[in-house]
């Protein structure tokens, strides 16, 4: 299976990656960034199927009939999931239809990561396998190796700091950007939340508190190279997003902590009551 | 609704570990064990850890940082006591003088008699992943950040030789000069006194492995992509060159004219040290061959990725195989009538075999 995956996946991703390298000159740093945005733009019709099926998802929770549901079976499970197909198959909804891309995409978003790892071989069993998945025909190993890893002031196959000049204090200014970037998608991506009690805005929160922080210890801890491509898919993701005009960008102030506009309580808002 | 969040915790936890696990044990560092020779121990760098094995009986008679063991992932985040980093690089040792670099751009000198720390050089930028070499007052170092760093015995630096390319392999000492093999596909020369450097050689490819000398003093080395190349030793002139079948990763051999050399095709080579064109004697071993081979009074030995240790005559008969648990890459060293094949991924860390190819003593750290 793993040799297959390779194979289909992680092979073809390292020749390519490795092809743009080559073709710009010898620039890793761009050569990551380039081969992001290509891998977003061939997944895009599949994440445009993902957004638009969260948005059908997102506009259904601010309908009254949905509402009146919650309020209606509450404690109920039974009957509000069977309301719930009807009123899907009225409005012509499948719940499924976000998951699906997002399914299809993972061993895409899997395979670049992979051969991102593959292509920043720093050590000589990383090399030997690097060399093994190299297509001799596409790319000429001698011309390849060693590949520059230097970007800006980073070695991409380090964990990324900027020295303050005269001292040794490294600032992990990367791992900032990712964290940065992280919160900025989740929050700008995340549909708002209809009301202080919903379990899964809860559980929405706690991912955006959260999401940002791992992917930030990931890039303080592994190779720069990563956290390039963390950034990167981050900047093409919002792009993205405010491309199919999803975004807000009137709500800025809630990519602020503590400064975003509270959601009105479940109910107040269509006016319903919930029965007891 | 807490326990709901403790697990959205836990899950992004795990999540990330994998992610972390995904790029080789360590926090994205893999490799594998580097070996060397000193007196009747064997010092095997695996991971955090340095060993020594008592070559008499395989027991462990020494062990560097004392009370770290481990090499993986997890292994790392729990071991205890003070951390020297990952260890992969073969040891450099002079007297009780141990030199090892390590993958946070850390070089240690270790006094092999307490096992302690004497001195630590921390100005490179880079990884040290060949070993270094003592040699005359000095301790070459050689870097991935592409500086080849020259100190003195107690740790202090004397001068940086910068190359345009990483450096991945130790330096050979002969005589009064030092020679080195460069990623940036140059095998460079230096003298030994003035430090300063006599030539470079372009050879076409990424070399990561050490050259080797012949009788002459004419070098034998060969790069990643296959090419093997004989060297001028005093001059760099390139003397002859061949492509075998497969990248070169490691050194090759030379006995009675002949040189023994395998590849990443899986391809062993005896060639004629004459002439490297001459048609050579082949075998396919059916799985890379990156460790250097080791001569044995019968013939010559080589060991390959898919775990065999197999003993060949000179004419390249195969006299007897045995078949190990996990992949050799690291070059085997014949003691005596044992010879001491360091593992990656199995068993044992080293397995010893006899020169008739019987098993001898495995050896695994103490516990």
């Amino acid at each position: 299976m793993g040799d297959l995956f390779n194979a289909v996946i992680v092979t073809p991703f390292v020749n390519v990656l490795l092809f743009i390298y080559d073709l710009i000159g010898n620039n890793f740093g761009i050569a990551i960034i380039l081969f992001t945005i290509l891998v977003r733009l061939v997944t895009w019709p599949l994440q445009a199927k993902q957004i638009q099926g969260a948005k059908a998802m997102t506009d259904l929770q601010k309908d009254k009939r949905y509402l009146d549901m919650q309020a209606k079976y509450k404690g109920d499970k039974e009957g509000l999931a069977k309301a719930q197909m009807e009123l899907y198959k009225e409005m012509k909804i499948n719940p499924f239809a976000s998951c699906l891309p997002t399914v299809i995409q993972l061993p895409v978003i899997i395979g670049l990561y992979q051969a991102l790892i593959m292509a920043l071989a720093s050590t000589n069993l990383d090399l030997l396998k690097l060399t093994t998945h190299i297509y001799p025909n596409f790319l000429n190993l001698s011309e390849l190796i060693p590949l520059n890893d230097q970007f800006l002031w980073m070695n991409l196959s380090q964990p990324e700091r900027w020295y303050i000049p005269g001292t040794e204090i490294g600032i992990p200014i990367l791992t900032i950007i990712v964290v940065i970037t992280t919160y900025a998608q989740q929050k700008l991506m995340t549909p708002p939340s209809m009301g202080g009690n919903d379990q899964s805005a809860q559980m929405t929160k706690t991912m955006n508190m959260y999401m940002p922080l791992l992917m930030g210890w990931i890039s303080y801890t592994l190779a720069a190279g990563l956290a390039i491509y963390f950034v990167a898919s981050n900047l093409i993701g919002i792009f993205q997003y405010a491309m199919m005009g999803q975004i807000d960008w009137k709500n800025w102030r809630n990519l602020i902590p503590f400064m975003g506009t509270k959601p009105e309580p479940q109910g107040k808002k269509s006016g319903t009551k919930a029965k007891k | 609704m807490k326990y709901k969040k403790i697990s959205v915790v836990v899950l992004l936890t795990l999540a990330a570990l994998i992610l972390a696990g995904c790029t080789g044990s360590g926090g994205g560092v893999n490799n594998w064990p580097g070996m060397t020779i000193a007196g009747d121990t064997a010092y095997l760098a695996n991971g955090t850890a340095i060993y020594g094995v008592d070559l008499t009986n395989g027991s462990q008679n020494w062990a560097f940082p004392q009370q770290r063991d481990g090499g993986g992932f997890l292994e790392s985040l729990f071991a205890q006591g003070p951390n020297y980093g990952i260890l992969f690089a073969p040891p450099a040792i002079e007297g009780d003088l141990l030199v090892i670099g390590n993958y946070t751009n850390e070089l240690f000198g270790i006094n092999i008699v307490n096992s302690t720390e004497m001195w630590k050089f921390t100005e490179a930028e880079d990884r040290y992943i060949g070993g270094a070499l003592i040699a005359g007052d000095y301790i070459f170092a050689p870097n991935a950040d592409g500086n080849l760093y020259i100190l003195d015995k107690k740790g202090q630096p004397v001068k940086t030789i910068t190359t345009s390319g990483p450096l991945w392999s130790a330096p050979v000492l002969n005589g009064t000069v030092v020679y080195l093999s460069g990623l940036d596909h140059y095998l460079h020369a230096y003298d030994l006194k003035t430090l300063n450097q006599l030539w470079q050689a372009d050879l076409g490819g990424a070399l990561v492995a050490s050259p080797v000398l012949d009788a002459d003093g004419n070098l034998l080395v060969g790069n990643i992509s296959g090419l093997l190349s004989k060297v001028d030793g005093k001059t760099g002139k390139i003397l002859d060159q061949t492509t075998l079948s497969g990248g070169i990763w490691s050194k090759p051999v030379i006995l009675d004219g002949k040189i023994f050399i395998g590849v990443q095709s899986g391809d062993f080579y005896a060639l004629d040290e004459k002439s490297l064109n001459s048609k050579p004697s082949l075998i396919n071993t059916s799985s890379p061959v990156i460790a250097s081979p080791v001569l044995i009074p019968e013939g010559v030995v080589y060991v390959n990725e898919a775990g065999n240790v197999v003993g060949l005559s000179m004419d390249l008969t195969e006299n007897w195989r045995q078949q190990i648990n996990g992949e050799l890459y690291t070059d085997p060293v014949l003691v005596g009538d044992l010879i001491l094949v360091p593992v990656k991924g199995g068993d044992v860390l080293i397995q010893t075999v006899k020169t008739n190819g019987a098993l001898s003593w495995p050896f695994n750290p103490a516990k």
